[in-house]
């Protein structure tokens, strides 16, 4: 069965993830970029350095027709990247969630607006909608 | 050295440390939930992506190095890399956090 390499198979697999972070909580890791960004550079160095350890006992080893070639003295570096990646989804989703859980107040307000906003649209002279249309509004006045 | 062993050195031995630095911080309610989630999220978008990889044969790892089960094609000793990587990152940047409000609540109030 025909396949993808390491690369572009690591690539489609994490770089999505990455994305979804930085639409939903940009704000927070630029904020914080300071914050974390050196912890999955450090992660990446040390997991390299593990990996080459684990190859030179043989707990695993690669097929070399599917890579780049381009090796950190025995270590892929797909690898290097698989471990900066993995690094950077499981880090910056921490950090966004340990900011957002200072802003769940806020946050938790901003979408109800959000849904009420929605729910007050009006909806093809349907009846039912007028008679929540109160509570709505005053959801929506009070921030 | 076996993948239990290279488990134990590499991932099991950082995280007691950080225990150890860590302390009661460890049972915070936030850190224990963010920390429980973001690791079963990693482990259920890591199954699919390296059983996948171990398929295609991207790569394999040896028979005498590993306790020779399979889950999928994956070893559980791959799943509890994931899950010690998940937990030794969150508690990283846990602990990066913890660092910085120490050091603001010591700096004098402006």
């Amino acid at each position: 069965m025909s396949h993808p390499p390491y690369l572009p198979f690591l690539l489609v697999w994490a770089l999505p993830v990455l994305a979804v972070q930085w639409l939903a909580g940009g704000r927070y890791l630029w904020r914080e970029r300071r914050r974390w960004s050196w912890i999955v550079l450090v992660l990446g160095v040390y997991f390299t350095l593990a990996d080459a350890i684990a190859i030179a006992a043989g707990i695993w080893s690669f097929d070399h027709g599917q890579l780049l070639g381009v090796y950190l003295g025995n270590v892929p570096i797909e690898e290097t990247l698989f471990y900066l990646l993995t690094a950077a989804m499981v880090v910056q989703g921490f950090t966004i969630a340990w900011a957002a859980w200072d802003d769940r107040a806020q946050l938790a307000a901003r979408w109800r607006r959000r849904l009420g906003r929605v729910r007050a649209l009006p909806r093809h002279s349907s009846a039912s909608t007028p008679t929540r249309e109160p509570a709505q509004t005053a959801s929506m006045t009070d921030a | 050295m076996t993948y239990a062993a290279f488990l134990a050195l590499f991932l099991l031995a950082p995280l007691l440390v950080l225990a150890l630095v860590l302390r009661g911080r460890l049972l915070r309610r936030r850190y224990l939930l963010l920390a429980l989630a973001l690791t079963a999220i990693a482990l259920a978008y890591m199954a699919p992506w390296d059983h996948l990889a171990a398929v295609w044969g991207l790569w394999t790892w040896a028979p005498g190095r590993t306790w020779g089960i399979r889950l999928w094609a994956i070893p559980p000793e791959e799943y509890l890399f994931c899950l010690l990587e998940a937990l030794l990152a969150t508690t990283l940047t846990y602990t990066a956090f913890v660092w910085r409000r120490a050091r603001r609540e010591k700096e004098p109030v402006r």
